[in-house]
């Protein structure tokens, strides 16, 4: 990492620039495709879970890889958005636990 | 039972517009989203920072990438020397959601310039989508609604990212300050909103063991890509219901 807050490594703009094409053309392949083709339900179920595995393997690998306090983190976001529905609060409630534990020295 | 998120098209009548009006109505139905979007704004910042994202590039990726999920979830792959294929296809994989949902809310906006169309498109979140295909399914078929969107959380997100970074690169210890639980965190609460009953359970097994056997077997950070084929994959065989 550099010390200049606003370096920006040439590798790292060729990923951002990348994401970015990426980001567009799913957000305007859908306006685009329907006036050529027809978006069938297989297809549809494909996208849908496909964007729920990435999310999916992301959590998964936290877990596989965390640690003890990390993990009690997690199940307090599980809880807490499974009682109160609201992202941010859970979210909130779980890094505090963490955070917690992790000062406790666990 | 369907798991179609497309509605039924529009009623034929009235054309597709875009007025000030249509602006305004949708900025005022986007504050909720702008006042959330800010607290994962300054998590994406501080994480970002976190996994050895400069300020200055955090800052660029949240301007242009504009897309939360996608953001987060390439922090996980952020490690020198930088994975740009896996990076670009995981971007690829988290927004693939989006063309299901500009599919649904384009026969709405039918009749508009193409150019106004994919231009507005560009700026279209999750959120922002579902005011503007509940608007239309209302009636109201003004492209400006989804402009009002773009400009009530853009500013917001970018903002957020920049405070959460320069936040971040105090010097801040990632790890004491659980920045390690934030990316998972925000994709648990996602995980969970986005649940639509038994028909995403397998699916979703599908991802944890196509993760868990990247994780295991292979070199990299293929597990993304992996998991995410498994649960599309295991999707897709599903017999029809």
């Amino acid at each position: 990492m550099t010390t200049d807050l606003f370096a920006v490594d040439p590798i790292a703009l060729a990923a951002i620039l990348g994401m970015a094409v990426a980001t567009y053309l799913t957000r305007a392949g859908g306006f685009w495709l329907m006036g050529h083709v027809a978006i069938s339900p297989r297809l549809e179920r494909f996208l849908r879970h496909m964007a729920g595995g990435v999310l999916i393997a992301i959590v998964t690998a936290a877990v596989f890889n965390g640690d003890g306090p990390l993990w009690i983190g997690l199940g307090i976001v599980v809880l807490v958005m499974l009682t109160m529905r609201k992202p941010i609060l859970a979210l909130a409630a779980g890094v505090a636990g963490t955070i917690l534990l992790r000062l406790l020295g666990f | 039972m369907t798991d179609s998120v497309l509605p039924a098209g529009p009623e034929p009548g009235l054309p597709a517009s875009f007025t000030r009006g249509g602006v305004w109505h949708g900025m005022k139905l986007t504050l909720p989203y702008s006042v959330s979007a800010l607290p994962f704004g300054l998590a994406f910042g501080a994480a970002a920072v976190g996994a050895g994202v400069s300020p200055g590039e955090a800052v660029l990726m949240s301007a242009l990438v504009f897309a939360g999920s996608a953001q987060f979830a390439v922090l996980s792959l952020w490690a020198g020397p930088l994975p740009v294929l896996a990076i670009v296809l995981t971007t690829l994989l988290v927004n693939a959601r989006h063309v299901v949902m500009g599919a649904a809310l384009q026969p709405f906006l039918a009749g508009l310039p193409q150019r106004l169309t994919l231009a507005m498109a560009g700026g279209m979140t999750d959120g922002g989508w579902a005011i503007a295909l509940q608007e239309a399914m209302r009636g109201r078929r003004d492209i400006g609604i989804l402009c009002g969107t773009i400009v009530m959380q853009w500013p917001v997100w970018v903002g957020g990212t920049a405070i959460g970074a320069l936040i971040g690169a105090t010097g801040m210890d990632p790890k004491r300050w659980a920045l390690d639980l934030v990316i998972a965190g925000v994709f648990t609460t996602s995980v969970i909103s986005l649940f639509r009953g038994r028909g995403d359970v397998l699916p979703w097994l599908g991802a944890v063991a196509g993760t868990l056997a990247a994780l295991l077997w292979l070199p990299g950070n293929w597990y993304v890509l992996i998991g995410a084929l498994c649960a599309g994959l295991v999707g897709l065989l599903r017999r029809d219901d």
